[in-house]
């Protein structure tokens, strides 16, 4: 069973008609925004409150909130660095045809200019030389190597000797104090029975 | 010597760049006549440029990798003796 609900005039609601967000005045965007700033302040502080947490209402200002809560989507004026958008692929133009007609004769003035880069790109004295002389050299340096390794080895058991017989006997002596006799059959003798 | 040898290196690789050039625009050329139906002696005359300057980029290129070659050689020998010149600086007490 249906009720008849009496239909009682409606009376017509006059429709506001907003302009779009992008179309709005800056400082009606900006009021906007403030106003949404107050409310997550608002609601931030009472949620702190209710927690317990560290901050207290009084606490929260404009910064924090705009540094927490997204404020740059909120009016504070800063917006996030562009995205570095990446590069275009370079596009190399197309080397151009050469015209049907000069076929026939630019190959030879190609062919002149060809054996000219060869002649160009052939070894020239200086690097001849450099070529040809390369393993000797590499031969010097080896055996120059080897010599050097040999008289620094020399060279530093000289220096030593000539430190130990420059230092003198008596600091010498001061220097042995303490040490143990080596005896070189010591080894070969084994322990005391 | 490393100079010389820089510059052979940097020559060498201005041919081959030209060689690159020569040949994308020969090709394009073969290209365009195989489209308009040249005569054939003219798509010969065309392989044949393009063979001319395969053969050269080949020489270019083989000059550049013993250039190269050269240069690393010389490169790890005077390692060597510049190791051997500062172990005979220390020895020496610098």
């Amino acid at each position: 069973m249906r009720l008849h609900v009496p239909r009682t005039p409606r009376r017509a609601r006059p429709v506001r008609y907003t302009a779009a967000p992008e179309a709005e005045a800056a400082s009606t965007l900006a009021r906007r925004n403030s106003v949404k700033l107050v409310r997550i302040t608002a609601c931030v502080g009472l949620l702190l409150r209710e927690r317990g947490g560290g901050l207290c209402p009084g606490h929260i200002n404009l910064r924090r909130v705009t540094s927490t809560a997204g404020g740059s989507a909120l009016g504070s004026g800063h917006r996030p660095p562009p995205r570095p958008r990446p590069p275009d692929p370079v596009v190399q133009p197309a080397q151009p045809a050469i015209a049907l007609p000069e076929i026939p004769c630019e190959p030879d003035r190609l062919l002149a200019a060809l054996r000219a880069s060869k002649s160009a790109v052939t070894r020239s004295r200086a690097v001849l030389h450099i070529e040809d002389g390369l393993p000797a050299m590499i031969q010097r340096i080896r055996d120059a190597q080897i010599e050097t390794r040999g008289q620094l080895g020399v060279g530093s058991s000289r220096t030593s000797l000539s430190t130990w017989r420059t230092s003198g006997p008596a600091s010498r002596k001061s220097s042995e104090v303490g040490r143990p006799v080596e005896d070189p059959g010591e080894g070969r003798r084994g322990r005391p029975r | 010597m490393g100079d010389q040898l820089r510059i052979q290196a940097r020559d060498v690789g201005a041919v081959l760049d030209e060689l690159a050039t020569l040949t994308d625009i020969w090709t394009h050329t073969r290209d365009e006549a195989r489209r308009t139906k040249a005569p054939a002696a003219l798509l010969t005359r065309i392989n044949d440029t393009l063979d001319g300057i395969a053969a050269t980029r080949a020489v270019a290129s083989n000059r550049q990798a013993a250039l190269l070659t050269l240069q690393v050689k010389i490169g790890e020998q005077l390692a060597v003796v510049e190791e051997a010149s500062t172990r005979v600086s220390q020895a020496n007490g610098g």
